[in-house]
């Protein structure tokens, strides 16, 4: 189906690093991404609120499909009654104007897969973010090509036990936090434990996966860091500085461990 | 006699006397006139005149009503307003003498309110009459300062200043007569006979008594006066009503012939619509079943539309969920509210802003039609540093967007983030707020050093987490007048394994909390 030009232009992830990694050099409008991460407070939603950022240039509106009762299962270890919810403090401080912002809250999963179709449908949406869990292939089928119909991006948040099934994503990240190497040291004669300091020096860093893309070999990696100052991930080469010394009063004095 | 001129009230004549001795008594100066009373051609060319007078304002009448404004509006299902609620505009009993002008905001338009009244004046000199005209904010003082036969033209854009619970008028309206309530002869008479001449003195007294004597109606008309109460000029020629009917000879079973119908009344009112340019922005439906209640479905909408296929979609979204109990015999759509279709140039290429804000507002009221008003909504940044206050959902609703502003908002959104926004509103940065919020925030076993200290390790999901590094405190204090007061500290931590979350210590028993994560 015929799409205006500008339609056609590569939207950028929000990170320089991974729009290389993309054959178009960024996201196309029409399709959906997938963010996988395991467990909570990984960063896909805050990588997904940078691109969405994008997305949401001249005029387009951001729809987030989030469910009444809380999306995320025992898997993220919040029980179900508490719901985790999109804040939109987040996405202003990204700089998504809120007043193109729309929230749905439908009740049921049937109810947010229609949602979900109707604003990827819509062309006057330029992205919809959305954390869901279970997603029935057909379904999924029928977001993407609503995706396509509608020009817009879907940006789906997953567990990252669903990697390796059958997606109708074009494009499927895994996202990791970069787990820090702990060397704890045994300090003699010492009464007290130092604390940690607080990491103002110690910027954001994940490690971003590209699992799958339509048009390019998957498997790459890329670590990133979150540059405050310029709001933007940078990529960084060298994983030795994210090592650190922690003096802790424990019994045995292993040498090094990896936590 | 019903009314004499000045001529005739000097000879002595007056309204109420017999026909044959205000004739003896006016023919008695010299030559005079008269003329039968012809009540409904007064009220006919009162009518003609109220026609003429709508350049000036939309809503002109003659009537006026107490209460709120939609009892006149809406149509209740099968109601008409009840004409107990009606009364003339005039308290004699000769008929309807005056006209009420509802000018709010009109003013300017004129060159101001004085200029305005200039050319009502004008305007009925035109068709032989005298006028008095009074400009003010209620009815009741608009109609107490034309009655003052003092001055031909008096504008008193009076603001009704309140010192503690007695309303103190300004000077000229005070001094007015009690006639200047709009109350029958017998009120103003009794209450002359008490020695209460004046407002000022009226409206000191204790309304207690004043119910007690008079009854409900004097302390209405003072409350209209001093604006508490709610009046509404009753316009002479209506807006007109959308809506449609179809009555079934047999009742329907069928849920396909009901959706045939109500898709044709559908298309009779877009098209009685579209020839006024306006659109619906409430769509309600009346199916009445034989056996039980009639089914009542209301579909409300985002912007304005006389699309007769947009109005279908989102009817038969509720018709679809709707069980209909039996047979149907009656269907009526009515169009409540209304307003005018915004006016959109056609552009030369498909698509761009307007297009896209157009196809919006169509996503707004499909996805209202069918998850419910409650569940589409948009978020607002509020002044309130509580986080879970910090944001207000309102539901999606009507507002009229003007070019302006959408071009305005387009230049906010190339700023870089780390800009500020105007206001008041509470802006941070987003390293400073996580992008999921768990609500309500989820009790914590947190291990700390100090008592004021930042978090070592905590226990979540029946893992121990033990954090790397902290910054913080950031504490959140809401003020006592605001409720029960929270004293938060906030802690930003990333833990070993390079998780991040916002965690907060509750200041009062000292208990954490986990707020959210990134």
């Amino acid at each position: 189906m015929s799409r205006p030009p500008e339609d056609e232009r590569p939207l950028s992830t929000g990170a320089p690093a991974l729009d290389a990694l993309l054959p178009a050099g960024g996201l196309r409008r029409g399709t959906l991404v997938e963010y996988l991460a395991a467990g909570s407070g990984n960063g896909a939603g805050t990588l997904a609120l940078s691109a969405a950022r994008e997305a949401c240039q001249e005029g387009r509106a951001l729809v987030v499909v989030e469910r009444r009762s809380g999306i995320r299962g025992q898997e993220s270890g919040v029980s179900e009654r508490q719901v985790s919810r999109f804040y939109p403090v987040a996405a202003a401080g990204w700089g998504i104007d809120l007043a193109a912002v729309l929230v749905l809250r439908p009740a049921s999963a049937g109810d947010a897969v229609w949602a979900l179709d109707q604003a990827l449908r819509c062309r006057g949406v330029g992205a919809v973010w959305a954390a869901c869990d279970r997603l029935d292939v057909r379904d999924f089928r029928r977001l993407q090509l609503a995706a396509e119909c509608g020009g817009t991006v879907g940006l789906f948040i997953r567990p990252a036990r669903l990697r390796g099934q059958p997606t109708w994503a074009d494009v499927q990240w895994e996202i990791k936090s970069m787990k820090y190497e702990v060397r704890r040291m045994k300090k003699k004669n010492s009464s007290f434990v130092l604390c940690p300091s607080s990491f103002e020096v110690r910027p954001w860093r994940l490690e971003v996966e590209l699992v799958r893309c339509r048009g390019a070999a998957g498997g790459q990696k890329v670590l990133l860091e979150l540059d405050e100052a310029a709001g933007m991930w940078r990529e960084v080469f060298d994983e030795a500085a994210h090592s650190l010394s922690v003096f802790a009063p424990v019994a045995d004095p292993t040498a090094a461990r990896r936590a | 006699m019903v009314v004499c001129d000045a001529a005739a009230y000097e000879r002595g004549v007056r309204p109420g006397m017999p026909l044959a001795e205000a004739a003896a008594l006016a023919e008695h100066g010299g030559q005079c006139l008269i003329l039968p009373h012809e009540p409904a051609a007064d009220l006919a060319e009162l009518a003609r005149l109220a026609e003429h007078c709508e350049r000036f304002s939309p809503i002109v009448g003659w009537k006026t009503v107490a209460g709120s404004k939609f009892k006149i509006q809406s149509s209740k299902w099968g109601n008409t307003p009840s004409t107990s609620n009606l009364e003339f505009g005039t308290w004699n009993f000769v008929g309807p003498d005056c006209l009420f002008f509802d000018v709010t905001g009109i003013g300017v338009l004129f060159g101001g309110e004085e200029e305005l009244g200039r050319k009502v004046i004008a305007e009925l000199a035109g068709h032989g009459y005298e006028a008095r005209v009074a400009v003010a904010d209620t009815i009741g003082v608009a109609w107490a300062g034309a009655m003052q036969t003092s001055s031909r033209f008096k504008v008193q854009s009076s603001k009704l200043s309140f010192a503690c619970f007695e309303p103190t008028l300004n000077f000229e309206l005070g001094t007015s007569n009690c006639e200047a309530l709009r109350l029958p002869a017998e009120t103003v008479d009794l209450l002359s006979q008490l020695g209460v001449e004046r407002l000022e003195q009226l409206l000191v007294l204790p309304r207690e008594s004043l119910r007690a004597r008079f009854g409900e109606l004097l302390l209405l008309r003072i409350d209209q006066l001093m604006g508490t109460a709610q009046e509404m000029i009753v316009p002479h020629r209506p807006p007109p009503q959308f809506m449609e009917e179809w009555l079934l000879e047999y009742p329907a079973e069928q849920r396909e012939l009901v959706e045939q119908i109500l898709r044709e009344l559908v298309r009779r009112i877009a098209a009685a619509l579209a020839v006024r340019r306006e659109g619906v922005l409430k769509l309600g439906c009346r199916l009445d079943c034989a056996p039980g209640r009639p089914i009542l479905l209301e579909v409300g909408l985002f912007r304005p539309s006389a699309d007769q296929d947009h109005l279908w979609d989102l009817l038969k979204m509720q018709l679809e969920q709707a069980v209909l109990p039996g047979a149907v015999g009656r269907v009526r759509l009515e169009a409540s509210l209304t307003a005018a279709l915004e006016n959109r140039q056609g552009e030369l290429f498909a698509g761009g802003e307007h297009e896209a804000q157009r196809q919006f507002a169509l996503l707004i009221d499909r996805c209202s039609s069918r998850l419910g008003a409650s569940a589409v909504l948009r978020p607002e940044l509020t002044a309130d540093p509580l986080p879970e206050r910090a944001v207000r959902y309102r539901s999606t609703k009507y507002e009229v967007r003007s070019t302006k502003e959408g071009r305005r908002t387009k230049q906010k959104r190339q700023r870089t983030p780390d800009t500020g926004k105007e206001g008041d509103r509470f802006f941070l940065s987003f390293v400073l707020r996580p992008s999921s919020l768990f609500w309500p925030p989820q009790g914590l076993e947190v291990l700390s050093v100090a008592p004021d200290g930042p978090p070592v390790s905590f226990r979540l999901a029946g893992r121990m987490h033990e954090v790397v590094g902290s910054a913080g405190p950031e504490r959140i204090e809401t003020g006592w007048w605001r409720g029960r007061s929270v004293r938060r500290d906030y802690w930003r931590v990333e833990t070993v394994s390079g998780q991040r979350f916002w965690l907060f210590r509750q200041l009062g028993d000292g208990q954490w909390f986990l707020q959210g994560e990134y």
